[in-house]
């Protein structure tokens, strides 16, 4: 059971208080109908799914319920970092491993 | 090929067992073939088998990243069954059923098919109304599938609990008696064995690194740990790893993978006659031929590709099957482990063409590809052949995610979704 | 009293006889004693059946990691049946009064099998057989070959009654989860414990000490091991480390969440009202420590596997825990210096060691000073099948 930190709780809790939330950064269209069905396919269904490090999002269902987002990576399943809802995708590079 | 029989048997018992031949050479990649399999797993091998048997293309390479059939085909839960709720999938996995029936005989390699049942448990009205669709919906396509009251289905798998203040209580089934189980090691065995002796060659320990386009963006071959090999045609059969080589030929898939977990208990004397699965606890239970419970589990909630998984889940999963099967509690298990799964959004497999010219994919079948195992194979060898799908994969397209024309089977795969 | 107990040794209580029945008959054991340990104070070495072929099957073992001497048990008299268990290890069943315990997988009696006919058939039924055959006619496999398979195989009973038992499960956090209580362990414990982590100690034997458990002539400091380990015992909970014995860890979790399973009440004679059998922990961890030691490995020689064949650290468990010699005479095998002491606290015991075979070029020259005076020579004989009574020796050199 992964251990997660809520970055808005700033705590770090069991797997069993988080649902997890698909891919991070998949930005809903503000224009769904001028979308073509290639975009929205995208949208909706293509994910990157990597082995190695993921951007993800859970929420703290059993918490403050609130959204956010992760990098994991997938292969050892340790995560690099937390980080809220809204702030920018971080850069890889100068993440170190946890 | 060596004919295996009783009278093989006994003779080379006679003869100190010094007659028997290997199974499947290990195979030294040659520089190019006409089609290249990626991944050798049961539909893999199956395919490559296919192609030699019924369309005569020999010069086939299947190639894996470990030792053949040691992905998910070596850790299912080897249920086989039917019944899902569309007819598009009834129609194929209906078909793998017909292949199932003969397919001892035909590859001359006792799978152990057996058609024990598969009966789906009902706990909630909800339940009882979504398997009565199936039932419908199955008997109107030909699938065998019939409802069973609660005191039907315990006369059916007598140790089921359906007492009134249990803790999953049982308000029906629907039960499949011509779906069952089968040894999923021979299956892969079987199908190397005949394929090899067809001509096909079988290189395993070989990770294939990226698949190779031309100019004119078709495939030209595949980029391994021992070199680039050539190819005329590709199919990627790769399962929890599709997404990672369908990347390195740009294309992008629809596609997650999970950790599956699994167990088996300690052998004991036959007293599970049927294979029994409940949706709503996401625990599923057999006893295997050697006398082992094997009980499987619902993905972990996360994507990975671990192959681990957490202990709540499988907890839950084995505290479930002691309350709906009471004569179990003292059991042991023996051995617990993970796969990876790869999951589509609708829940259906993805088996077809791709954007690429020449590259074909078989994938998206998560929980519950060893059952499809030989019509899969059968209709990806027919794709791959002939450049077009057979009838009965042509709706399992990767374009349908695109037309929108999906086929939901969330409450027909099953498990944890 | 027994043949092969040795009066007032080991850890179990010489004044507390437990009885209980084997296959329908009587024993007389000792509180502390293993069902295995008890059996083979009577001399009984065959307590199972091998898989396939029915070959006998006597312990190896002194331990959880058995795997031939499988019973299956229950608690006798007033038993609904709920409580029968497959595949028990007889090396870890603790006993307790009134136990009822039967040997698995025989056709007829464990002495008199009718299944080993499989093993005189044994060529016919060589590995992964069953995939070369039983293809034709093909209604046959539904209707024959599978059922007579599945009813062949297999090997404990299966279990046919509601289980009455509740079982629990709990969630714990600590510092530092230590995982085995042999020497290094309780050092381990100690150590952290002295410097202020709050430790949890587990062990699965029914109580801590591990490998000392077998080798009360060992020093620690200057002390015999028995002795420090009770002062190390008393100062542990004096300490408040959470002492844990009859647990096993199940399996070790993402970021040192480690699963345990509490066996309570399986070694009590009777059962306390509403008591849990079992108890499923969820350990999170700050630190863990692995220290579950060893596992020895045997070797691999026609015969391996019949009755009597064991580890000699089995046998040198069987001698200084439960006070029960082995045998009367034993071949010992070996390619490390540690099975010499074994030979001669057996010899010092009362088994007569009739040779000390050493696979290596050139052993320590002072233990086989030893040896020569404590051994002798081996002799040939012809084996029987349900008890090593000999060997035969490849010559070398």
């Amino acid at each position: 059971m992964l251990l997660i930190h809520c970055p808005y709780c700033d705590e770090t809790l069991p797997e069993l208080e988080f649902a997890y939330a698909g891919e991070a950064h998949i930005a809903r269209p503000l224009d769904p109908s001028a979308m073509s069905d290639e975009e929205w396919r995208d949208f909706l269904f293509i994910r990157s799914n990597p082995k190695g490090p993921h951007f993800e999002r859970w929420r703290h269902i059993h918490g403050c319920a609130r959204f956010f987002n992760a990098v994991r990576d997938t292969v050892s399943d340790r995560f690099l970092m937390t980080y809220k809802a809204g702030e920018p995708r971080p850069d890889l590079s100068k993440l170190e491993a946890a | 090929m060596t004919r295996f029989s009783a009278f093989a048997v006994v003779k080379n018992a006679l003869t100190g067992h010094t007659g028997w031949r290997e199974q499947w050479p290990d195979a030294q990649p040659k520089k190019e073939y006409d089609v290249i399999i990626v991944g050798a797993g049961g539909h893999g091998l199956g395919a490559a088998y296919y192609l030699a048997k019924e369309h005569g293309i020999t010069n086939v390479a299947v190639i894996d990243r470990g030792w053949l059939g040691g992905g998910n085909t070596g850790r299912n839960t080897t249920i086989i069954r039917s019944n899902y709720l569309y007819d598009e999938s009834a129609r194929l996995y209906d078909h793998a059923l017909d292949l199932w029936d003969g397919l001892s005989q035909d590859l001359n390699y006792n799978v152990m098919f057996s058609r024990r049942g598969v009966m789906m448990l009902a706990h909630n009205v909800h339940d009882v109304q979504s398997f009565q669709r199936h039932v419908h919906s199955n008997r109107l396509n030909g699938v065998d599938n019939r409802w069973l009251s609660a005191e039907e289905a315990k006369e059916f798998c007598p140790p089921l609990n359906i007492r009134a203040d249990a803790r999953y209580p049982v308000m029906g089934a629907a039960l499949q008696m011509r779906a069952g189980t089968a040894r999923h090691d021979a299956v892969a065995w079987g199908y190397a064995r005949t394929a090899a002796a067809r001509g096909v060659d079988i290189i395993q320990n070989c990770p294939v690194i990226a698949i190779r386009r031309g100019p004119d963006g078709a495939v030209t071959g595949v980029d391994t740990a021992r070199g680039f090999i050539g190819a005329k045609k590709v199919a990627v059969s790769a399962a929890g790893h599709t997404s990672v080589v369908m990347e390195s030929a740009g294309v992008r898939m629809p596609l997650e993978s999970f950790p599956l977990q699994a167990l088996v208990s300690e052998p004991i004397k036959p007293v599970f006659p049927c294979v029994v699965m409940s949706n709503t606890v996401h625990a599923y239970i057999s006893q295997s031929d050697k006398g082992e419970l094997v009980i499987g589990s619902g993905t972990d909630q996360y994507t990975s590709y671990s192959q681990r998984g957490g202990l709540p889940l499988i907890e839950h999963t084995v505290a479930a099957i002691c309350e709906i099967f009471p004569i179990f509690n003292r059991m042991r298990m023996l051995r617990k482990w993970g796969g990876t799964v790869d999951v589509t959004p609708d829940r259906s497999a993805i088996i077809g063409k791709t954007p690429v010219p020449n590259l074909f994919v078989n994938c998206g079948w998560g929980t519950g590809g060893f059952k499809a195992t030989p019509g899969a194979a059968h209709v990806l060898a027919h794709t791959v052949a002939t450049g077009e799908p057979h009838s009965l994969n042509a709706a399992f397209t990767l374009d349908r995610f695109r037309t929108g024309r999906l086929i939901d089977e969330a409450a027909a795969a099953a498990v944890a979704h | 009293m027994s043949r092969y107990r040795i009066p007032g040794k080991g850890r179990v209580n010489h004044a507390e006889t437990v009885t209980f029945r084997f296959d329908g008959k009587s024993y007389d054991g000792l509180r502390g004693d293993t069902v295995a340990s008890a059996l083979l104070a009577h001399g009984v070495h065959l307590m199972g059946r091998s898989f396939k072929y029915h070959r006998p099957r006597g312990p190896v073992t002194a331990d959880s990691a058995e795997p031939n001497a499988l019973i299956g048990t229950s608690r006798g008299a007033g038993e609904t049946g709920g409580r029968f268990e497959p595949n028990t290890r007889a090396t870890v069943q603790e006993l307790r009064e009134g136990l009822v315990a039967e040997s698995q997988n025989r056709l007829g009696s464990l002495s008199f099998d009718f299944g080993a006919v499989n093993d005189g058939l044994h060529p016919f039924f060589s590995a992964g057989f069953y995939y070369k055959t039983f293809m034709w006619p093909r209604s046959f496999w539904d209707k024959l070959y599978e059922p007579v398979i599945r009813r062949a195989a297999g090997l404990g009973k299966p279990p046919v009654a509601e289980d009455p038992d509740i079982y629990a499960s709990r969630y714990l956090h600590t510092d530092l989860l230590v995982v085995g209580a042999g020497p290094s362990g309780l050092m381990a414990a100690l150590e952290a414990a002295r410097a202020g982590v709050r430790v949890t100690l587990v062990d699965e034997n029914p109580e801590l000490g591990g490998a000392l458990l077998s080798d009360p002539g060992v020093e620690i400091d200057g002390q015999g091991a028995w002795d420090w380990l009770e002062a190390t015992r008393a100062e542990l909970a004096r300490l408040g480390v959470r002492l844990m014995t009859r647990t096993t860890a199940i399996g070790y979790y993402h970021q040192n969440m480690v699963g345990l399973c509490e066996k309570l009440t399986d070694h009590l004679d009777t059962l306390p009202e509403n008591a849990p059998r079992e108890r499923m922990w969820r350990v999170r961890a700050a630190r863990v420590v692995l220290a579950q030691g060893a596992l020895e490995k045997p070797l691999v020689f026609h015969g391996n596997d019949r009755p009597g064949v064991m580890l000699a650290g089995a046998a040198q468990s069987y001698l200084h825990r439960w006070g029960v010699r082995v045998g009367d005479r034993a071949v010992i095998v070996t390619s490390h210096d540690s099975a010499y002491f074994t030979a001669f606290d057996l010899a010092a015991a009362g088994t007569k060691i009739v040779a000390i075979v050493d696979t290596r070029a050139a052993p320590r020259e002072d233990l086989r000073a030893e040896a020569r005076a404590k051994a002798s020579r081996c002799c040939r004989a012809t084996p029987s099948p349900k008890r090593a009574a000999g060997c035969a020796l490849p010559r070398s050199r």
